[in-house]
């Protein structure tokens, strides 16, 4: 056991190593240069054009654009299992020294810890940009941080999901373009539920297997502290749940396919 | 003249091959489509004027929604243009035809230009009769068809010229956030121009330093019953200007990867 959890703390270092060399580039892209230009559409100029200059509804608009961001990020760092299970197959390697479930489970832990630390400075980085337009007065933050790392955890367990069910890279696109898209344009990343519900409730009640509508729910939640979204606490324990049966799908498909016995 | 008939003949022969692929994976294309469209038709037609936005702005926000397609189905353009060049480049079979590289270019751009447009079709076969009544349409095909394949051009060209200016790591990681995300984002194609102008005379004129701004408002111009506030020689001249860049680009690109003698 002791070994065990040795080299599992040993794959975890050699991962944050690797991740490191790109990490410079990516944290500018997605926790700097991204969050400025969705700050401009997002929370200012987009509520300002389509529904006048409301503080609460920029805000409303606003929060939910870090989803893109969560996925993308979750996405970059999950990815290089499905590009080594297809070519080099350094995870045969590793299979000899770890069993797969640990192997699974050190990969989403990673993911998950790299999405969160490259996630925290969105908000920050935002109210900065926004002063008072972002007002964070009933904010709770630590609510905000147990959202972003239940939605980080999530994420992340569906994404090595994905990496081991797809048999080809070009199948990423369709994962991309007819899945991942639809799940966070419609999860909240412009209209809260309570919009959703209003505009046609069968959308509404479809909205609540979206996983993104949660994240989203629960930040706009933690953050304006209204009862107009879900509980804080409804959106963390759905979004852990969701990311335990994807954990458990995630190791069950990667057993079939790398360990035949 | 030999050689040019030559060039032709080739072309064709790709061209055909292409064709048949396009045709292969249209059936994609287009369910990745009508997916987007979806996604797109319960947004701005339901989401956004629930949560206030003026009826108005739906159809021109619409027509921005055709751009968005151009945007992604060129990315995939790009990152299949680096994957070859890194991995099996399947370029250096092509480059031993007898076929000149500028119509082997065109042979790439046709190609991109064809795909994208398989993938917007739904956009304009499905999704501008279910918003007929909201849209108020005023097709003016001669300008809309002129237009529109000069924009495919010209993303196909700027895509197909990224694909040969970066690496792949490069791609994956900086080319959306980096550069083309800004100009979809501020290129007035989620919101039309005149709608930024009355919000901020300032940020709309900033607005246009891009040139989809042009393209989004042609676009809305040619295919709607609204008033242009952007004349539609603006739309074609700036479209044909990023022409007349992106083969520079490209141009550029080739050099830098597959020959510097070229």
């Amino acid at each position: 056991m002791t070994q065990s959890l040795s080299i599992f703390y040993a794959f975890l270092r050699r991962d944050f190593y690797n991740a490191w060399k790109t990490t410079k580039d990516i944290a500018f892209n997605w926790a700097i240069l991204v969050p400025v230009m969705y700050v401009c559409m997002n929370g200012y100029i987009q509520p300002g054009v389509m529904l006048g200059k409301t503080s609460q509804l920029n805000m409303v608009m606003f929060i939910g654009s870090i989803l893109l961001s969560v996925q993308v990020l979750s996405f970059k760092a999950s990815i290089e299992l499905l590009f080594d299970l297809l070519g080099d197959r350094f995870i045969d390697y590793q299979l000899t020294l770890l069993s797969p479930r640990l192997i699974i489970i050190e990969r989403i832990f990673f993911a998950t810890c790299y999405t969160f630390a490259l996630l925290l400075p969105y908000y920050p980085m935002s109210k900065l940009l926004l002063g008072d337009l972002f007002n964070t007065q009933a904010t709770s933050w630590p609510a905000v941080i147990l959202v972003l790392t239940a939605s980080a955890f999530l994420i992340s367990a569906y994404n090595i999901f994905i990496c081991c069910i797809l048999n080809a890279p070009h199948e990423l696109r369709k994962v991309w373009v007819r899945i991942n898209n639809p799940l966070f344009m419609l999860g909240g990343f412009w209209a809260p539920w309570y919009v959703v519900m209003k505009a046609s409730p069968i959308l509404g009640y479809l909205s609540l297997a979206n996983p993104f509508m949660y994240m989203s729910e629960g930040l706009r939640s933690a953050f304006l502290g209204t009862p107009d979204f879900f509980p804080v606490p409804l959106c963390v324990a759905v979004l852990l749940g969701l990311g335990c049966v994807f954990t458990f799908l995630a190791l069950r498909q990667f057993k079939r396919r790398v360990d035949h016995i | 003249m030999n050689s040019w008939r030559i060039d032709a003949r080739v072309f064709c022969a790709l061209m055909k091959r292409e064709w048949y692929t396009i045709v292969d994976t249209s059936k994609d294309s287009l369910i990745d489509g009508t997916v987007h469209l979806g996604v797109q038709f319960i947004l701005i037609r339901f989401l956004f004027p629930t949560l206030g936005m003026p009826n108005s702005l739906i159809a021109p926000l619409f027509v921005g929604s055709i751009i968005t397609i151009l945007f992604i189905q060129g990315f995939t353009t790009t990152f299949n243009q680096v994957f070859d060049l890194q991995g099996p480049r399947v370029i250096d079979y092509y480059l031993t035809l007898p076929l000149r590289p500028a119509w082997l270019m065109g042979v790439y751009i046709a190609r991109t230009m064809l795909s994208i447009a398989v993938t917007t079709l739904p956009f304009f076969f499905i999704g501008l009769p279910l918003l007929g009544s909201v849209l108020n349409l005023d097709l003016k095909i001669v300008t809309f068809s002129a237009l529109y394949l000069l924009m495919l051009l010209c993303f196909s060209l700027w895509y197909t010229a990224a694909g040969f200016w970066y690496n792949l790591t490069w791609v994956l990681n900086n080319l959306w956030p980096r550069r083309i995300f800004f100009i979809f984002l501020f290129g007035c194609l989620i919101l039309p121009w005149q709608a930024v102008y009355d919000f901020s005379p300032i940020i709309a004129y900033l607005f246009l330093w891009n040139p989809v701004t042009y393209m989004a408002e042609g676009l809305r111009a040619s295919l709607l019953a609204v008033p242009a506030p952007i004349p539609i020689v603006a739309s074609f001249g700036v479209t044909i200007s990023s022409i007349g860049l992106g083969v520079i680009a490209l141009k550029a690109g080739m050099r830098k990867r597959l020959d510097p003698v070229m």
